[in-house]
């Protein structure tokens, strides 16, 4: 069986920009290969390089709010591309395109949703919160792949919103 | 002959953000003139006024997103004094243990390997100076039996940033360190256990807590064996078989700073029954406390202390901070002496068993950092006058001779030689000093997959005390202390057994908010992998009246003034300008190609950290990296 991790990416105190990271918490309270990434930006490849696959929940500002996509990152980066830039603004294509210079080979997907709001301190959009249970149902079938088995237990929308509620303190 | 001039902006590699200008002489590749500029203004002095003291811990930590726990612990210890009150032995076990991961080793390992590290690796070293990679290439490698490398040159491949293996390697382990951390701090880099007179770690289960930690230190010291037989082999070659342009041994000289040096140092390690006992004879009064500290701060398992050259003037910390002034000569701030704004307090003369501040200098105690207003004011840069956000941190001797401050981990190795002292523990010998010498003892037994077998046995460092303070001195110096600080947390996890074994593992002493003296002020020094964190806490009635901190590189990055007087008088800038104009450009390029690589490697051999308020530049979103969609859906529950 390939190792695999599933990492929530994104900074809850952004509105719609903390939904990957708030659903890996969520997840990753019946699921041991969830990591929850926040906005720890190079600060995680340590914890990356140790795996054969990755799918990464994030948001992706070309999609519609509210749009799931499944997308493959693809390509990688020699190691002046890979010249510093801002610690903790990292999507995961940077991160993917570290890891590939760093000589590791993982293959990587993202899970994404399109975001409507990145207003500071806002709560999650309506649309981005409905869109969860897709995210999961998308995620659900990636895993399978693999012949991991995803556990959900609850509602996972509830738990975004808890999410969003402690950060913001609302 | 013409003259260079180099701006160099913003200096990569660094914390924060800092420029260089610099002029050279294009023939004899010398400095004329240097100038270091931070653009930043912080401010955390102005709205921790108010605050609960116990709030400036957590505060403090936010200056920083590498080194926070720096801020924490010296604001823990300036804390611990104000309120009169220290950490039960197993308190000072634990914050001893952590700070050991987070912020040494895994601090000391990247600044070595991924900051500094790529100065010296192929990419550069053949590029610039391809004379030095040929010699490199032919030069053997005298550690070998510990890190497996050949050559010098096979150490400077493995060095290339993101490719090399060392620097792949440090990324694995600083996330070890890290995470041994964590186990007591909760989370990194702002420790969020720290409180006044002990630590609120969950000890429930202590014992898998110290397994836990046990199992990660073990593969933490192979790894510092592995990084200091890279480091001291580098050392060797540069100070062997590399020369400046005027034929002297780059080792040796390049990147020099203050002669004689000035080298200050807190110590840190509280020593678990030391700094216990203190609290216990001074009876909760805080005056009697400050009395005991210098006791207390010479027990650390480092040691705190003030060198001129090869000299101690002072182990005493009570008794050098009396003169600790900073000046804003040269510097975006407003002179709040010449302005005449004065703490809300008035201002202090004395310290808190009544020596006068600045030793009676009445025009001078006003600049104490008891006594400091912070007041920006912002302007544009002029070398004549003010250039830079640093202020401009000097020591008044007892003489009334005024020197500037040089703090790093060759600072703490210089007082912990001069101590000449040793630490052991249960059996353990952690280090031993004569005055000249110092050795480091690591265990063995130490097996880690990763690494040489060559790290798994015991090992025994020596370093001899250097005459100055150079480039290439800086950087074994923290290599050399990268092992220090792995043996002192062994010392630290034994004591801790022990403890357990005796049942003593309460960590803290009674405190509930609002508990402090109606007066009391205090300071908290701290040494931290870039030099000594000094807090100064002044507090009424549980609030903060004035607060002010020099971070580490705050001293080094000194600006100039004409405070200094001899023998420093023509050298009253920081270390960090000292270094560059001590330094020549060894560049094998021609002049209007040359990078400042030398200038580059002198400033982050001290590891600058200047904050991470000023972002980087962003250069796209991945570059060839690109993401391809494989399927949209559309939510309906959001049309």
């Amino acid at each position: 069986m390939e190792r695999l991790l599933v990492v929530g990416l994104g900074n809850p105190i952004y509105g719609d920009d903390g939904f990957g990271s708030c659903l890996a918490q969520y997840l990753s309270l019946f699921n041991p290969f969830v990591f929850d990434g926040n906005a720890h930006g190079i600060g995680i490849l340590g914890n990356l390089v140790d795996y054969d696959v990755l799918v990464f929940l994030d948001i992706d500002v070309k999609l519609p709010p509210g749009a799931v996509a499944v997308e493959r990152i693809e390509g990688s980066l020699t190691v002046p591309e890979t010249r510093l830039v801002d610690a903790h603004r990292m999507p995961p294509s940077l991160l993917v395109g570290y890891l590939r210079a760093m000589g590791k080979n993982p293959r990587a997907y993202l899970i994404a949703v399109g975001p409507k709001s990145l207003e500071p301190l806002a709560p999650a959009s309506r649309e981005v919160v409905e869109a969860a249970p897709l995210v999961v149902a998308e995620l659900r079938k990636k895993l399978a792949e693999f012949g991991y088995e995803l556990v959900v237990e609850g509602d996972v929308k509830k738990g975004i919103e808890e999410c969003y509620r402690r950060v913001l303190r609302t | 002959m013409s003259t260079i001039k180099l701006w160099i902006d913003p200096i990569t590699r660094v914390e924060g953000h800092l420029a260089l200008y610099a002029e050279v002489d294009s023939a004899t590749r010398a400095v004329s003139n240097a100038h270091t500029t931070v653009m930043m203004f912080r401010g955390f002095e102005v709205f921790l006024r108010g605050r609960p003291p116990e709030d400036a811990i957590h505060i403090t930590s936010r200056t920083c997103g590498v080194c926070g726990a720096a801020h924490a612990n010296a604001s823990t210890r300036a804390c611990d004094a104000a309120a009169g009150m220290t950490p039960l032995p197993m308190g000072s076990v634990l914050r001893n243990m952590a700070y050991a991961m987070t912020d040494y080793t895994y601090d000391h390992s990247i600044i070595l390997n991924m900051l500094e590290g790529p100065d010296y690796s192929e990419v550069i070293v053949s590029k610039l100076t391809p004379s030095v990679w040929e010699t490199a290439k032919q030069t053997p490698a005298n550690y070998s039996s510990i890190h497996g490398y050949r050559t010098i040159a096979d150490i400077m491949r493995d060095l290339n940033p993101i490719q090399g293996r060392i620097w792949q390697l440090t990324v694995k382990h600083q996330r070890i360190a890290r995470e041994a951390g964590v186990l007591i701090y909760g989370r990194h880099s702002h420790p969020s256990t720290l409180i006044p007179g002990g630590i609120s770690t969950d000890i429930t289960s202590l014992a898998s807590l110290l397994q836990e930690y046990y199992t990660r230190l073990s593969l933490l010291t192979a790894w510092v064996k592995f990084v200091w037989a890279i480091w001291q082999d580098l050392y060797e070659f540069f100070r062997d078989h590399v020369s400046t342009p005027d034929g002297q041994s780059y080792a040796l000289t390049q990147g020099k700073t203050h002669d004689p040096p000035v080298m200050l140092a807190g110590g840190w390690s509280d020593d678990p029954e030391m700094y216990s006992n203190v609290a216990d004879e001074a009876g909760g009064d805080w005056k009697q406390l400050y009395a005991l500290l210098d006791k207390a701060y010479n027990a650390r398992w480092e040691k705190p202390g003030l060198a001129i050259g090869h000299e101690i003037y002072s182990k005493n910390p009570t008794e050098i901070q009396l003169g600790y002034l900073e000046f804003a000569d040269s510097s975006f701030y407003e002179d709040w002496v010449k302005a005449n704004v004065a703490p809300p307090y008035g201002w202090l003369k004395e310290d808190p068993l009544g020596r006068p501040l600045a030793y009676g200098n009445e025009d001078l105690l006003k600049y104490h950092m008891w006594n400091r207003t912070t007041i920006p004011k912002p302007g544009a840069i002029n070398f004549a006058e003010k250039y830079t956000w640093a202020a401009e941190p000097r020591l008044m001797l007892k003489d009334s001779r005024i020197a500037p401050i040089e703090t790093g981990p060759i600072s703490q190795l210089w007082l912990d030689t001069l101590h000449a002292t040793k630490v052991e523990v249960d059996g353990h010998k952690a280090w031993e000093s004569n005055g000249s010498q110092l050795k480091v003892h690591l265990p063995g037994g130490t097996v880690n997959p990763d690494l040489p077998e060559g790290t798994y046995g015991e090992l025994t460092i020596t370093w001899n005390l250097p005459k100055y303070s150079t480039t290439m001195e800086r950087l074994l110096a923290r290599a050399v202390h990268l092992a220090l600080v792995v043996s002192l947390a062994w010392a630290n996890l034994l004591y801790g057994l022990r403890l357990v074994n005796a049942g003593k593992v309460q960590t803290s002493r009674p405190w509930s908010f609002g508990k402090w003296p109606s007066f009391s002020y205090s300071f908290g020094w701290w040494q931290v992998p870039r030099g000594n964190c000094m807090h100064w806490l002044v507090q009424q009635n549980g609030r903060i009246a004035n607060y002010q901190y020099e971070a580490p590189t705050t001293p080094n990055v000194s600006p100039r003034n004409s405070r200094c007087t001899d023998p420093w008088k023509g050298q009253c800038r920081g270390p960090f300008e000292m270094s560059v104009i001590n330094s020549k450009v060894t560049e094998e390029v021609p002049p209007d190609q040359w990078t400042g690589l030398d200038f580059v490697r002198a400033i982050r051999s001290f590891d600058p950290c200047l904050a991470c308020a000023v972002h980087f530049e962003a250069k796209g979103e991945g570059g060839r990296v690109y993401n391809v969609i494989e399927k949209v859906i559309w939510n309906a529950c959001s049309l």
